[in-house]
């Protein structure tokens, strides 16, 4: 069985699942909850001055009738007294001392704030901080959370403070809330930081109640924009997590991944694009505590399969993936192709690609009503995968390597072969006029549409 | 019948094991029920659907919470939405045709779609608020004979249209078959009740206890209206079976027992302690399950052939099965036995062996000459109903054997008759869903008659 402890900037934990800031670790019977069903580590709810939260705190986001794929709050910073916090944490650590503790922390914009607060937490024994640069509702109009992390230059300023006294790690949680993640990633190593958590919520209106129009949830009649979380942030927090990753300025800087995370695939994928751990929040407000069962289980299964020794082994495995467009290679074809065995007849293919691509999938044996099967024109196919994402049978449509009929080239070296000298990069002076006889030749036509040729739905002439 | 019995059980024991079987969907059942459509292109669903529902449509208004546009879907293809929702043998239909079925089993179809017409049913408004309103008055009048399902939703879409409509039916209440041939189990009497209402609502004039040929002759109703659509069903007394002695007390057709079923309290309705059932269709089987409900200590269903030949679904068999019902197979009915009094105390068969296929493709039985009885205090016919060609002899109408004479959909010998649902239908289309399509697309065509020979 593979060896799953890790650790992110020097804080150890015995697995990468830990409890993000939030509900979840609000309290000492909370955590001792989590950490008896074998959590690895916890980021405390940030503490810090007096809060006072509202009545209907969340709003679900329900698809196709599967509950809270996304999760929004307005719920802010720990609600319960600074000194009763870090007694707990004090006590929490004692009773785990293998455990990472982590203790979230968010006070005005002031220097000897923060120096008082820093070193306050450090006397409860914890392993390291993580400063809420992130929270976008509630705490960042109070200039505090994301009204901090939108300004890399405070990210920096307020990290360097930090570091001043703290004796033990420091990780900053960035928000997702800001053009481009990596510059409040910058910014934090600029002033110090050990690490960095992302992505904290996203600013969102989760939905409204068409009854009252009033928002999701309602306060008395009011709402607010609020932070989104859960399954459907996933593919966002993935990209920023690699963004960082792939940095060459933020190379080494250790990453606790954040957003969504909710199975064992999802902790291997952060982990795969740059984290060490992961932090878990929505999937604990769903399911409880006792899914950290399944994560282990899972995660450790994976890796004996992928025959590694530890789960230190995956981290960043991903990152060299992770290209510009301009570096993929546009002669590489794929053709979808359909099981006949394993087709239901549903026509979900047949439909999505005559509505939204090129129309090249039918029925194989005419109009019968059962038993029918759809079938690919392997000529017409431009294998872009939207069948078989659309498909509900596992596997029953699969993307066929085709065999090489050019040589491989990308957008960069066609632009090099053929682009206008004094265009730009982005434009390279490719136009349609010069595409038949230029570019036409050098690559495959399956990915672009034929100028000479209108797509009207008539039939062709024969 | 002095020698049956009420009482054979408690009331209300009776009612609660008569109630409709399956309860009805919560908002979320439905709900998460739905999400698991995959929406198909070009559903089968759909096309095995007789009256052509957009299913993946109002699945999809259900899942998306428009209860109200779901009812809208359904009615707007098929008026008795409700009925076939409960009645449709949906396993062989859209439920078959699912391409989920032969893997994790088809969406419920069939409970789908009660959940989206109790949207509107028992509303006195129900129909006009699923939009379905009388056309513009074109002063042209069209008589309907007979109130059931083809009956019905051909004088919605009449009315629909705009034309005229009075309906003629026998019984004192619309509905037919849908009303007196169903057992409660499967479908109350007051959905019926209330669909046959808002044809009313719709503007159809309904003649109940009123029966064409007898009350009301075919030459006055071709002075009076303007074409006349003959939807008088599969005609009603069980067909001959050659049972000798059949007039005995305790012999009744399996339908009439139905009906009383509907039409009282079920615990008043007399039984049998030892019921023997002929036939093995669903009429039987509804039979069955009343007679064993009600108290029955023994009931039995004799068929001639075999379970692999019985036209009875597949389903109802089970529940037979779980309510006791015993079947004996290869058993031919030959003569009723009576008691001093008259009263039907056995029932002689003879042992049937199977030969060649017959003409529907079903093996032949051959009567042997080993006779067995069969005690029993009440035999119920369920061997199928007797056309009655007479009726359309007195429309002046070309019979062909008990039907008459089609010269095109739903047109006979005389272009200002029609006929359509039961009358003209055989086999599996003997259902409500195919009367319903047939009473549409009948009402379509002498839309275009009345139009053409304005």
């Amino acid at each position: 069985m593979a060896d799953l402890s890790t650790d992110t900037a020097g804080i150890q934990s015995p697995n990468p699942f830990w409890i993000a800031s939030g509900p979840p670790g609000n309290s000492l019977r909370q955590v001792r909850l989590a950490f008896e069903a074998g959590w690895g580590g916890v980021v405390w709810k940030t503490v810090g001055g007096p809060v006072i939260d509202t009545a209907m705190r969340y709003g679900g986001l329900d698809v196709y009738g599967r509950k809270l794929v996304g999760l929004n709050n307005i719920e802010l910073i720990s609600d319960r007294p600074i000194e009763v916090n870090f007694a707990e944490i004090a006590q929490a650590k004692e009773e785990f001392p293998d455990r990472a503790v982590v203790v979230s922390l968010m006070v005005e914009t002031e220097r000897q704030a923060w120096h008082e607060v820093v070193k306050r937490a450090e006397q409860t024994g914890c392993d390291g901080f993580e400063l809420n640069f992130g929270c976008p509702h509630g705490m960042s109009e109070r200039n505090m959370g994301a009204a901090v992390g939108q300004v890399p230059e405070y990210i920096e300023m307020i990290t360097g403070w930090v570091k001043e006294v703290a004796t033990i790690p420091v990780l900053v949680k960035l928000t997702p809330n800001i053009t481009n993640i990596e510059s409040g990633a910058l910014a934090a190593k600029a002033g110090g930081a050990d690490g960095v958590s992302a992505i904290n919520t996203i600013n969102s209106i989760v939905g409204l109640d068409l009854d009252t129009w009033e928002t999701r949830p309602s306060v008395n009649g009011k709402g607010s924009h609020g932070g989104y979380a859960g399954p459907a942030v996933k593919p966002i927090a993935l990209h920023m997590v690699s963004s960082i990753a792939h940095n060459p300025e933020l190379a080494g800087l250790p990453i606790s991944g954040i957003g969504g995370a909710h199975t064992w695939q999802d902790v291997a994928e952060f982990m795969l694009l740059g984290a060490s751990t992961v932090q878990v929040c929505t999937a604990i407000m769903h399911h409880g505590f006792r899914l950290v069962g399944e994560l282990e289980t899972g995660l450790s299964n994976y890796l004996d399969s992928k025959g590694l020794a530890s789960v230190r082994d995956l981290v960043g495995g991903s990152v060299e993936r992770i290209s510009s467009f301009g570096d993929l290679d546009l002669n590489w074809q794929v053709r979808a192709k359909v099981d006949p065995d394993s087709c239901i007849g549903c026509g979900k293919c047949i439909e999505v690609c005559r509505d939204n691509q090129v129309d090249c999938i039918d029925w194989e044996n005419g109009t019968v009503n059962i038993g029918r099967v759809a079938k690919v024109d392997q000529h017409e196919c431009i294998g872009c995968d939207l069948c078989s994402i659309v498909c509900p049978v596992t596997d029953c449509i699969t993307m066929e390597e085709q065999p090489r009929v050019l040589q491989e080239l990308n957008w960069n070296g066609l632009n090099a072969k053929v682009g206008v000298p004094g265009f730009s990069d982005e434009t390279s002076g490719i136009t349609w006029e010069r595409f038949p006889a230029e570019v036409a030749p050098l690559v495959d036509s399956h990915g672009f549409h034929n100028p000479s040729t209108a797509d009207t739905g008539e039939p062709e002439p024969v | 019948m002095g020698d049956l019995f009420t009482g054979l059980r408690p009331a209300a024991q009776i009612d609660a094991d008569l109630a409709e079987r399956l309860p009805a969907y919560t908002r979320n059942e439905a709900i998460v029920e739905a999400s698991n459509c995959l929406y198909c292109f070009d559903a089968p669903c759909m096309v095995a659907c007789p009256t052509s529902i957009d299913i993946p449509g109002f699945i999809k208004l259900i899942q998306t919470d428009d209860r109200l546009g779901s009812a809208q879907r359904i009615l707007e293809q098929n008026i008795l939405g409700s009925s076939c929702a409960r009645v449709c043998a949906v396993e062989e239909l859209c439920e078959q045709a699912c391409v989920l079925a032969p893997h994790e089993g088809p969406i419920k179809i069939g409970r789908l779609q009660r959940y989206a017409t109790d949207e509107v049913y028992r509303d006195p408004n129900g129909f006009a608020r699923a939009g379905l309103v009388s056309g513009a008055p074109t002063g042209r009048s069209v008589a309907v004979v007979g109130g059931g399902p083809a009956g019905l939703a051909s004088a919605a879409e009449l009315r629909i249209a705009g034309h005229d409509v009075t309906i003629f039916d026998r019984q004192p209440e619309l509905g037919g078959l849908a009303m007196y041939g169903i057992i409660p189990l499967r479908e109350p009497s007051e959905v019926a009740q209330w669909e046959a209402s808002q044809v009313i609502a719709l503007g159809a004039t309904a003649k109940v206890g009123c029966e064409v040929g007898v009350d009301v002759s075919g030459e006055e109703l071709l002075e009076q209206f303007d074409a006349v659509f003959l939807a008088n069903g599969a005609g009603r007394r069980v067909s001959s079976i050659s049972l000798v002695g059949a007039e005995a007390d305790g012999v009744e057709d399996a339908l009439e027992f139905i009906e009383e079923i509907r039409v009282q309290r079920p615990s008043d309705v007399p039984v049998g302690r030892n019921v023997v059932i002929v036939g093995a269709g669903n009429t039987a089987m509804d039979a069955a399950t009343i007679a064993a409900r009600l108290g029955a200590d023994v009931v039995t269903c004799v068929y001639r052939r075999t379970q692999g030949e019985m036209t009875g679904y597949p389903d109802e068999y089970e529940h037979c099965l779980k309510d006791g019902v015993r079947f004996r197979w290869l058993t031919q009915p030959v003569r009723v036995l009576t008691d001093d009094t008259g009263h039907v105390s056995g029932l002689e068969c003879r042992v049937v062996v199977l030969g060649e296929p017959d003409i529907d493709g079903r093996p032949r039985p051959t009567v042997t000459d080993d006779v067995v009885v069969i005690d029993c205090d009440h035999v119920l016919l369920a061997t199928g109903q007797l056309r009655e060609p007479g009726l359309y002899e007195r429309f002046g109408l070309d019979v062909e054997w008990d039907r008459p004479k089609m010269t095109g959909p739903f047109h006979t010998s005389d272009p200002r008759v029609f006929a359509g649902g039961d009358a003209v239908l055989s086999g599996k289309e003997l259902s409500v869903v195919d009367a319903v399509a047939q009473g549409r697309d009948a009402a379509r065509a002498i839309d275009a008659y009345l139009e053409d020979h304005a």
